[in-house]
Order: structure tokens, then sequence, then C-alpha cells
């Protein structure tokens, strides 16, 4: 199922997609842009893997600037305690990788 | 303002009110931006996130301060080692120092490609033997002197590997390397 999406691209990129329409690269102005397209969306995989992730960054951001400085660090406080040392958390994370 | 190199063990620390090395590394941390401008990789907010995360699987909700916790509430684990990571990265001063660009090794014929900063590290830790990470914020703070003309003054962390090489480090780098105290003690903050 196909949609027809009209699009406004400069004029020396359709100069090049009309080159290779006539180079015999592609049917029509059409099938090179959606070939372009699909292959551009599959090469860059990671635009839409994140995705997920980040869209939420706005409702994060807003919690976090509810908290204020004190409140953040007596829940770092809360988090980071325990019998190990700022050195020693990192380290973990560098022996695990390194 | 001086320009310093900020590992991620002082960012971390900065927040642990009972850690050793909090009221060093939090003088630091609150003079960045005032006195000092602060370099550091975004490999710090993965190791950031990293401490964050293990320490939320191995916490319970319960245990968390009651304000925060009631505005916590919505956000999942994930996105709350996101918060925590992003608001220690906050800081005015505190710059995440990208190399940009991709870069390609040959070993034996075979093309191997890579981010730039990557095999910088590569380089720098068959040369000096560092570990993967710490290799990797070397070759940052490396091509921030060498290649950017960024005059880094200290290079500031309490890792135990980069303050055993401290020479070395300090002679290449054209810098101080110094843990949180002595940077605190030589700056009187």
């Amino acid at each position: 199922m196909t949609e027809v999406v009209p699009i406004r691209i400069p004029k020396d990129v359709l100069e090049k997609i009309e080159l290779l329409v006539r180079l015999g690269k592609y049917a029509n102005k059409s099938e090179a842009l959606r070939t372009i397209i699909i292959e551009h969306l599959e090469e860059r995989k990671e635009l839409l893997a994140y995705e997920g992730l980040l869209s939420q960054d706005k409702e994060i951001s807003e919690v976090a600037e509810s908290l204020d400085e004190k409140e953040f660090l007596e829940l770092c406080k809360v988090i980071f305690s325990g019998r190990k040392t700022s050195v020693e958390l990192i380290e973990e994370q560098r022996e695990e990788i390194g | 303002m001086k320009k310093v190199y900020i590992d991620t063990n002082i960012l971390i620390a900065a927040f642990m009110p009972e850690d050793i090395f909090f009221e060093s590394s939090r003088k630091i941390y609150n003079k960045l931006g005032v006195d000092y401008e602060g370099y550091t990789s975004p490999l710090s907010l993965v190791e950031i996130a990293g401490v964050i995360s293990t320490r939320l699987s191995e916490f319970p909700t319960e245990l968390m301060p009651i304000k925060a916790r009631k505005k916590l509430q919505n956000l999942s684990s994930d996105e709350t080692a996101m918060l925590i990571t992003y608001y220690i990265a906050d800081r005015d001063g505190l710059n995440f120092f990208h190399v940009p660009g991709d870069a390609k090794i040959r070993i034996r014929g075979k093309s191997v490609f890579m981010p730039t900063i990557l095999s910088h590290a590569l380089t720098h830790s068959l040369k000096l033997g560092l570990r993967a990470f710490d290799a990797y914020h070397y070759a940052t703070a490396y091509d921030l002197v060498h290649l950017y003309n960024i005059p880094l003054l200290f290079l500031i962390s309490n890792d135990k590997h980069f303050l055993k090489s401290k020479k070395t480090i300090g002679k290449s780098l054209n810098l101080t390397v110094s843990s949180s105290d002595e940077f605190a003690q030589i700056e009187k903050l």
C-alpha cells in the first residue's frame, strides 16, 4: 500500500534525480525518491531505534525541573548509599568493559 | 576561566554526600561555569547512567525520599536513571567534548571502521597500556589539547590508574593530573 506525499526539494537535488532517471538507474522520479528514502531508512536504523526512549525526554525534563537541588541531593544520597565509594562505582563500570 | 578535564568519578562523587571525595568534588562541580570551564567525554554519560541503572536495579523504591518518590512515580526505572544522569550532566561550564568523524584502520588487509576518538583511544591504549575506558578519556583530553588547542591546566580524577601514571600522563598532555582533594588544595577551594 502506498500514499501520495507532496514534497518540496531543492532544484539541484531534483536535477540529480532527473539525471539518474535519464541514465536509467530508476524508472521515473517517483521510483528514484522512493528507493532513496527506503535505502536511507535502512542505512540509518539508529534514527528509529532509540526513538522510544528519547521521545520521553520532555516528560523527564519536566520532572527534573520540579526537583530542587536539596531534594535531588537527598535522592542521590539514598540511591548511592552503600559500601562502595564513587571511585569504586566508576571502577566497576570500567572493570566490566575495560 | 581555567580549563580542566573532569573524570566521571568527580561528577558522581559530587552527588554522594557520604563519599570521601564529596567535599572536594562538590566544590569543583559548583565552581564549573564560575571559575572553571570543565571538559569531559560523552562517555561519562554512559558511565554515570551505568552506575545509576545498576544502583536502581538493586534499590527498593520505598526507600526513596517521599517527595522525590511522589515526583518520580510515573517514571519507569530507565527513565529515572535517565533523569538522574541528565541532572548531574546539566551544569553550566561542563562540556561534553566529542571528536567528530569516523576512522578506518586496517587489520591484516581488512578495513575496520570506528569513531575517530576510538581509533585515538586504541593508539593511546597500545602506547601507554591504558584500559579501554581510561584510554577513551585520555584520548579525549589529548585531542582537546593537541588537536583543538584547548589549554587544559588539570586533569582531575580520583581513578587510581590515572593517579599512578600522573607524571607520564601530565607530561604528554602538558597539564597537572590531580585528585579532587589535591586540586581543591592547590586551587584553595
